[in-house]
């Protein structure tokens, strides 16, 4: 689903790669999740997959196409970390757009805004306020509803738990685990590791731009019978020294 | 075709809550109700200043909501981020610049259409004044044109000072080079010549002239500048996704 080959970002007018001849690769089914501390380079990958940015070196294919192939875009779906909306617009309008965008037929566009608005427990309610009147929790939600209006294959999400509260983190975990269950593929960044050991089948850890850990999460808790957390912050602490 | 539309629409909702298009647009529409009170000051030829000025405000407004609107249409898309959930969805860069320059361009026309109504009740209507105001309105999809280009790799303050350039020499273009012929060298000339036929021509879309001196111009003629017209906002447009399409957003 993803394959990311010596991948090498350099800012312009900045000598140091924010990216370093990263490789890693994620399957079809995959819960993925993508770990690092603050500027690690965990958002410019995001942004290469998704085709906000380019690489400086390197390959990355998204579902065997590269970022910037139309004929993909059809089946992803992609929650930016702190989703900006049309403040302008109420929340159901908003997904009528990203309806039309997909091009979802009029008979059936509508019962899919309530399906995905209903699946991430926006209060009905809101549907119809504005977006600048939600909280950040209900952006947040409504952020995840636009990444599934189209169905997607491949869903990656950008810090998907920013700003929801311990409730939201569970339902936002279910929207997950389900799409596990559907068989799709999930790439997400997160920086609270216990959901991530609860969700992911996979994770890398990045830090500098490089790639430090990666592969199964069930065998590398095993095998040193500690948590997520705990290889998180040792492999971490271990690269910098 | 439907994501096109879509966004237009959404590039028409977001104009038309803009404070600066309603600023704009409540100033134009009281300079133009004032339109009588200069024609109270002139002696005898009160109908043709209320034209003129009408005609004016027209025009003049319609520039500054151009200018003020269009300069900030991408640049508003970047700087809060709303980019970032269109660009990895199934709608092409083109088809972003292209809402933008319909979205506003629905706006241009409601707004234009409604000051021409209030202009029509000051002065009786006639099929020049029709073809004076529907050249204005290609003039500022010409302008909207360009401002889009220069947007998709400027800031909206240097894009607004080039449009309003490139604006103002595509309005004196014809002047210079009558002018260059009469008193310039060679090199003048061939300077002017250049610049006549590169730079866009706001000159030929001014129909005031042709009216108020009576100066005859064909149906030839109109659709000739018409299609020019078309065919420069087309360029622009296309220059500009060129350039929006190597864009990166960090």
């Amino acid at each position: 689903m993803i394959t990311i080959s010596h991948l090498t970002k350099i800012y312009p007018g900045k000598k140091k790669p924010s990216l370093d001849a990263i490789s890693l690769s994620v399957k079809k089914g995959d819960i993925f999740g993508f770990l690092g501390p603050n500027g690690a380079g965990k958002t410019t990958t995001v942004k290469i997959l998704m085709g906000l940015m380019r690489p400086t070196k390197g390959e990355v294919k998204v579902l065997d196409e590269s970022p910037d192939a139309y004929s993909i875009k059809k089946k992803i779906g992609f929650l930016p970390e702190n989703p900006y909306f049309y403040q302008y617009l109420s929340g159901i309008e908003f997904l009528r757009m990203c309806a039309d965008i997909f091009s979802i037929p009029e008979k059936k566009k509508e019962a899919r805004i309530k399906e995905v608005l209903k699946e991430v427990h926006l209060q009905e309610d809101s549907w119809k306020s504005k977006i600048r009147t939600y909280s950040k929790g209900m952006q947040q939600r409504l952020g995840i509803a636009q990444a599934l209006i189209n169905d997607p294959e491949l869903v990656v999400l950008d810090e998907p738990m920013s700003g929801l509260d311990p409730l939201g983190r569970r339902e936002m975990k279910d929207v997950i685990l389900r799409m596990k269950r559907e068989g799709k593929t999930v790439f997400f960044n997160s920086h609270i590791l216990a959901d991530v050991e609860d969700l992911c089948s996979r994770v890398a850890i990045i830090d500098f731009g490089k790639i430090i850990l990666e592969g199964d999460v069930a065998e590398i808790t095993k095998k040193k019978s500690v948590s997520l957390e705990k290889i998180f912050i040792d492999t971490v602490t271990k690269n910098r020294r | 075709m439907n994501a096109l539309i879509s966004l237009s629409k959404n590039t028409f909702r977001e104009a038309i809550r803009d404070r600066i298009l309603s600023t704009i647009f409540a100033f134009g529409f009281l300079f133009l109700l004032a339109a009588p009170l200069a024609g109270e000051l002139s002696a005898g030829q009160s109908e043709r200043l209320i034209m003129n000025f009408g005609l004016a405000m027209i025009h003049l407004f319609g520039i500054f909501i151009t200018i003020f609107v269009g300069s900030r249409l991408i640049s508003n898309e970047i700087d809060r981020k709303t980019i970032f959930l269109l660009i990895p969805k199934p709608v092409s860069r083109s088809v972003i610049i292209c809402s933008k320059f319909f979205g506003l361009g629905a706006v241009l026309f409601c707004t234009t259409l409604l000051m021409s109504l209030v202009f029509f009740l000051l002065v009786h209507p006639s099929l020049p004044m029709i073809l004076i105001i529907g050249f204005m309105y290609l003039s500022f999809l010409l302008l909207l044109a360009i401002l889009l280009f220069f947007s998709s790799f400027m800031s909206p303050l240097m894009a607004s000072v080039s449009g309003i350039l490139f604006f103002l020499v595509g309005n004196v273009t014809f002047h210079l080079k009558a002018l260059s012929y009469q008193f310039g060298s060679l090199f003048v000339q061939r300077f002017a010549d250049i610049a006549y036929h590169i730079l866009p021509n706001f000159t030929n879309l001014n129909l005031k002239n042709y009216v108020i001196y009576g100066i005859p111009y064909s149906t030839v003629h109109l659709l000739i500048i018409t299609g020019v017209t078309i065919l420069s906002i087309t360029l622009f447009l296309f220059f500009a996704t060129m350039i929006f399409s190597r864009k990166e957003f960090s």
